[in-house]
């Protein structure tokens, strides 16, 4: 990742290289426990506290719940394991540099600024999330579910303090914050079981139930838990949103194909089944805890029928999903620390990576400048609580916005090849933009955005016939191109490239 | 050493479970537990670090969170 930053061209790659712009080589492959070990910590972060809250304002069943998640999480999995994995271990290339081979230089540069505004955005999120843990210390008013605009200005100062210290360390001391993540990494994995437990003890003691067996887990979990009553003014989910709001929070990692630049480090195809321990403790565990620590705010507020919610959003009475609270209930200054930090080690390398993609639009400017602009950014977003409170639609957003890159990436390698046409083409044109991929990626945005605000067909859903739409569309686009030119060479596995550079992507 | 410090380490991931599991079961009160949290994670932070290594290079730029 960070492709852009570097422009190393050399054949044999210079010492602590991350083979930016050439295949990994065999010496820097690495075995499974190094990958079981990166997504098993990295996928509890600080804004797993803000979705499982948003799960149980959803109306989420524990049916809903339990099995969209399990279902949705294996559907992830399945995504690394047979759309980026393959082809991040054959061709094994950043991202980055493979796009630029299909695309051209311009296209990787207007998809650094997509993503770099939805790091801002995603990296904003998870400083709101370690600045509802200052408020429990400072005691000024946190925002509410409604509040929409920062709501006092000890919110502001809280938010700006958060963000400057996260943004000084982005800029000065990234490495430091990676290495202390990798630290904090097994404990808060341990913290956020923790919030689950203390949290079911409360619903026994509350409810008066004996738990002796799963069935009355299970049945705990039913009335009093996840009971399915949904707060009105947010979304509706049944257990087909779950299962692709599961699938998709990571679309851009997987279908979006950005996990290229990890898995192409992987000796092995079949190494990305390790994304299911992050999407398990993170996207099950942890949103589970975090959605039981507020649904027994709810239960304690007597909200678990229709009518007392209804009566309570009249009122304003619905409690607010605001994880600095819950964990300080839950666990004490333990769980708040670990609010800080799960928002802190994710909301950092996010503003770092940010400010990468930034810097490749703007290349002339120094990496440090543009990381303090980067992390102003996402301060400034910080401070606008309605971006953590909507994050389940903004997830979804993220996601979609770059679908259409992976579903490119994966006809270009795959189909383009087998109907007569050839893959990397900006490379072998010489384009440093082709109309094919450009096209695909904002016809189908353009199409998915008719379909969410004309056809009834909900954000969370439409990335999957978007996928589809791309596809196609690339596909029937780059024979429109690609007809147009001469095709002199007709090998498929090696492309000169205008420059002289030999590329070495094969199929297996 | 390190074996010693790396003992440490995992004897305060299972505490970090044990305490609130004791509360579950009524075994430990609500302050206590939060308290001995406090005390597990301090610790944690304070051994980890000794033993703890920086990550290979496919995972080096970070967690990346949802």
């Amino acid at each position: 990742m960070g492709a852009t930053s570097h422009e190393t061209r050399a054949t044999a790659a210079p010492a602590g290289s991350e083979y930016e712009r050439q295949p990994v080589p065999d010496e820097a492959r690495l075995g499974f426990k190094n990958f079981l070990g990166m997504y098993a910590g990295e996928h509890t972060a600080g804004t797993e506290l803000m979705i499982g809250p948003l799960f149980v304002l959803a109306g989420v069943s524990a049916f809903d719940v339990v099995i969209g998640l399990l279902v949705g999480n294996a559907l992830a999995v399945l995504s690394w394991l047979f759309l980026t994995a393959p082809i991040g271990t054959r061709a094994r290339l950043t991202l980055y540099y493979h796009l630029e081979k299909i695309a051209g230089r311009y296209t990787v540069i207007l998809y650094n600024l997509a993503n770099g505004l939805a790091f801002c955005f995603l990296a904003g999120a998870m400083i709101t999330v370690s600045a509802t843990a200052v408020g429990v210390w400072f005691g000024f008013p946190l925002p509410t579910l409604a509040d929409m605009t920062p709501n006092s200005i000890g919110w502001v100062l809280s938010v700006l303090g958060v963000g400057i210290v996260i943004t000084i360390v982005a800029a000065y001391g990234y490495r430091f914050v990676s290495w202390f993540a990798n630290i904090a990494a097994p404990w808060m994995v341990l913290i956020f079981l923790g919030f689950g437990i203390v949290s079911l003890k409360w619903f026994i003691d509350a409810t008066g139930t004996t738990v002796a067996s799963a069935g009355d887990l299970w049945h705990l979990a039913e009335t009093a838990i996840w009971t399915g009553v949904h707060v009105p003014g947010q979304p509706d989910f049944t257990v087909w949103h779950v299962i692709f709001f599961a699938w998709f929070a990571n679309m851009a990692m997987h279908i979006g194909m950005s996990d290229l630049s990890v898995l192409r480090f992987a000796r092995k195809s079949w190494y990305s089944i390790a994304s299911a321990a992050g999407m398990y403790v993170g996207h099950f565990m942890a949103w589970l805890a975090a959605s039981m620590l507020f649904a027994f705010q709810m239960y304690d507020a007597g909200l678990s029928s229709e009518a007392a919610v209804i009566a309570a959003v009249e009122g304003g009475r619905i409690p607010d999903p605001l994880p600095g609270p819950l964990a300080d209930q839950a666990l004490g200054v333990a769980g708040l620390i670990c609010v800080i930090i799960a928002g802190w080690t994710t909301a950092n390398p996010t503003i770092y990576r940010a400010g990468l993609a930034f810097q490749a639009v703007i290349p002339r400017a120094s990496r440090f400048h543009v990381t303090i602009g980067t992390g102003l950014l996402t301060t400034l977003v910080a401070m606008f609580p309605g971006v953590a409170m909507q994050l389940l639609g903004f997830v979804a957003l993220y996601g979609l916005l770059l679908m259409p890159i992976g579903a490119v990436i994966v006809i270009d390698y795959w189909v383009l090849p087998k109907l007569g046409l050839k893959s990397f083409y900006a490379e072998y044109a010489g384009h440093r933009l082709t109309m094919p991929a450009l096209g695909t990626w904002l016809i189908t945005l353009a199409i998915c955005l008719v379909l969410v605000r004309f056809a009834n067909i909900e954000i969370f859903f439409v990335a999957l016939p978007g996928w589809f739409i791309a596809a196609v569309l690339f596909t029937g686009l780059s024979f429109l191109a690609q007809r147009r030119r001469t095709v002199p060479d007709p090998t498929m596995n090696t492309a000169t490239a205008p420059d002289g550079a030999i590329t070495t992507a094969t199929r297996e | 050493m390190r074996t010693i410090l790396q003992f440490l380490s995992l004897s305060m991931l299972v505490l970090t479970v044990l305490f609130p599991s004791l509360y579950l079961f009524d075994v430990l009160g609500e302050v206590a537990m939060k308290w001995a949290l406090l005390f597990v994670t301090l610790i944690w932070f304070a051994v980890t670090p000794l033993w703890m290594g920086r990550q290979p290079p496919a995972t080096r730029h970070g967690r990346r969170g949802s």
